[in-house]
Formats: C-alpha cells, sequence, structure tokens
C-alpha cells in the first residue's frame, strides 16, 4: 500500500490465507438455547420456541457464503452464517427466527408450491408466504427492540441490514 | 458460466452422494435442481450448483466435486485451497483470469462481495451510478495484464477490484498452486454507492 496512513484493505489478506481463520463463536448450542431464550422473551416469538419442542424440530447451524434462514423440511431448521464476520447475535436471532417462522408456514399448510408450478402462479404463491413471513418478522424485531433487557440488541437496525427495510418502516408505519 | 442442467435421475444420484455425509445440508430431491460446468483450470474436478426451491428465496450451494466427493464452497478460501492440492490445479496463462473470476465471486470479504473487474461496462451496478462517478470509475480502471512470476507457474496479475464500496489498484501474485497474495493495492477510488443487493436469486430452469 503506497498510502502512509492504516491499510483499509488489510482484511483481504486474511481472506486470501491458506488457513482462513473462522471467526471464534460460542458453541452451537449454547447460541441456538441463547436465541431461543430470547424470542421466548416475546409474545410474537414464543409460540415459535414452543413449536421448536413440540415438534422435535432439528436446528443446525451451517457456514454459508451469505447469511441464510434454510428450511429444506419443515423439522429441518438451518441458520447459515458467514465464516467471516459472522452475525452477531441480534441478526443470528433474527436468521433463526426467520427460519422458525417458515417451518411455522410450512407446518400450518403453506407449502412451498412445485417447480413445475407455472411461473405466475409459483411468484404468487411464493409471494403470498413471504409476506406473511416477513410481517410477522417485523413484529418480533419491532417487540424485541422495544424490551430493555435487550436495547443493545438493536433488532430494526439488524433487520434493515437483512434487507427488510422497507418491510420495516410499513410496519411501523401501519402501528 | 454456462450452466448445464442435470436430469432428474442424475440429480438425484448426486443428492444421495451428498446425502451420505451425516453432516451435510439437507436438499429434498423433489424440489433441488442442479447444474454444473466444467472449470478449466481442475481436469478432473467440476462446479455443482445445487438450488433449492423449497424455500423463498431460493437457497443455493456451490460444490467441487470429481463425481464422487463433493465439497461444499463456504464462502472461504479453504475448499478452493483443499481442491488446488487434490485435484491438482493447472493454471496457463489462458486460464488464470478464469480462476480470479471464480475464486473472487466465492470468496467474501468482512465487508462484502469482491469483484474482480474486466471492464468498467461490464460492472454490474455502473449504469446506477450519477455520471460524474460512473466517468471516475471508468477513469480510474486499470486493465488486466498478467505476466509470467519469478517461479515457474507463478503469474503476476495487475487489475482492478471492486470491495467495501472502492476500486483498488491490485497486482496479485498467483502460485503455481493457486494461492494468491497481495504484492500492492492502492485505493483508486473510494464511496462508490452499491445500490443493490449482489446476491442471485435462481428461477427454475435458469
Amino acid at each position: 500500500m503506497s498510502d502512509t496512513g492504516k491499510d483499509p484493505f488489510a482484511n483481504l489478506d486474511e481472506i486470501l490465507s491458506p488457513e482462513t481463520s473462522v471467526s471464534s463463536l460460542p458453541d452451537e448450542k449454547v447460541m441456538i438455547e441463547k436465541a431461543l431464550e430470547v424470542l421466548s422473551q416475546s409474545s410474537m416469538s414464543f409460540s415459535l420456541t414452543e413449536m421448536v419442542t413440540e415438534h422435535s424440530l432439528k436446528i443446525r447451524i451451517i457456514t454459508t457464503p451469505r447469511e441464510v434462514s434454510y428450511v429444506p423440511e419443515s423439522k429441518d431448521v438451518y441458520v447459515g452464517i458467514t465464516a467471516i464476520n459472522p452475525a452477531q447475535p441480534a441478526k443470528f436471532i433474527l436468521l433463526l427466527a426467520d427460519a422458525l417462522l417458515e417451518a411455522k408456514l410450512e407446518l400450518d399448510g403453506y407449502k412451498q408450491p412445485p417447480i413445475t408450478e407455472a411461473r405466475e402462479k409459483y411468484i404468487s404463491m411464493t409471494a403470498e408466504k413471504k409476506a406473511r413471513k416477513v410481517a410477522h418478522l417485523c413484529a418480533i424485531a419491532f417487540d424485541l427492540d422495544q424490551k430493555e433487557q435487550f436495547s443493545g440488541y438493536r433488532f430494526i437496525e439488524e433487520m434493515n441490514k437483512l434487507g427488510h427495510n422497507r418491510a420495516m418502516d410499513v410496519f411501523i408505519q401501519n402501528l | 458460466m454456462v450452466w448445464k442442467q442435470l436430469t432428474k435421475e442424475n440429480a438425484s444420484a448426486v443428492l444421495d452422494k451428498i446425502g451420505n455425509d451425516p453432516h451435510a445440508i439437507v436438499f429434498s430431491k423433489e424440489f433441488t435442481e442442479i447444474a454444473w460446468d466444467e472449470l478449466s483450470f481442475y481436469p478432473r474436478f467440476d462446479l455443482y450448483r445445487l438450488v433449492n426451491f423449497a424455500t423463498m428465496p431460493s437457497f443455493s450451494m456451490e460444490y467441487i466435486s470429481d463425481g464422487k466427493a463433493f465439497l461444499p464452497l463456504d464462502g472461504t478460501a479453504n475448499p478452493i485451497y483443499a481442491i488446488n492440492d487434490e485435484a491438482p490445479i493447472s493454471l496457463t496463462k489462458n486460464n488464470v483470469v478464469e480462476y480470479l473470476d471464480f475464486f473472487f465471486s466465492r470468496v467474501r470479504g468482512s465487508d462484502g462481495d469482491i469483484l474482480l473487474i474486466k471492464s468498467p461496462d461490464d460492472m454490474p451496478f455502473l449504469d446506477s451510478l450519477d455520471p460524474a462517478q460512473q466517468k471516475s470509475v471508468r477513469d480510474s480502471f486499470k486493465p488486466l495484464h498478467i505476466e509470467d512470476g519469478n517461479v515457474p507457474g507463478q503469474f503476476i496479475v495487475h487489475g482492478t477490484l471492486f470491495y467495501s464500496g472502492c476500486l483498488i489498484s491490485a497486482i496479485l501474485r498467483v502460485s503455481s498452486d493457486g494461492r494468491l497474495s497481495f504484492i500492492e493495492r492502492d485505493m483508486l477510488l473510494r464511496n462508490i454507492s452499491f445500490p443493490q443487493n449482489t446476491v442471485s436469486y435462481y428461477w427454475m430452469g435458469e
């Protein structure tokens, strides 16, 4: 770097290193337990935590290129976090809530349309499902954000970072 | 990439192989489509893209495979370097840019995506920038230039990267085993606003 100042791209060296160090995280079980504990504090997400026990949902944390929640089957719930700079607690909790909402919708009968379905019908069915999910996620984020014990988590800010800024704005405007 | 779709039977066989690993991510056979493409620098290995449409948005993962073992690409350089040793990688002056493209589009930094800019006009978001920023990008851009390194099989690549809202002029060393390191990097332009998410979602059959 020809600049005399601090190299703003120093982390690029780490990315290219042969042994990319995966950022240290608490134990998977602890992360999941803590996240469920937080979700149980909101009336908007309490039922999701009960659903985990009731339906014996299997929750796993996986390393993925991007942060993602993934529910291939209603009883298999994945939260994908990146190896470098992984999701901070609030984002992780929201990703888990997102996955649990997906599982809930599946269990409630909102099945994903088959991939052979006509494009228009596929879009309208998935859009409806997504709208339900995101609306509920906004309610969870807002409710947790209002609680004093979670004031440092900044749930609404994390919703924006997850790309739900417009949905969050609409939700707050309609309160 | 020129993705080729696997038939349902072949896709099912691939999912069976991946599913043999008890730690593997579950993909539903009913909702998953698999496409593959060759990578010129891996003579024995191909790239597979699995897209599960069971969720919205769709969930995708890429794997490198010789048809027997499937190694997931997790956003770090580790699996790519592991395959480079296993395959082994075969780099030439003709395919080193393809390798860099592959590498940077699958390895993410803590500040997001790293893009190797081969031509400013190919930047996916260029049109969304205001005219002054577009001009700055075009003026700052340094074209790709490849030369042999000091060691046989090593290449030195001069080019432009986009990372963390900045254009960076970079000189990269690519060793014969595919390891990358920076020789030099300089900020060309900062505060390029990224107007849209670069996450790709896949529609069936694409």
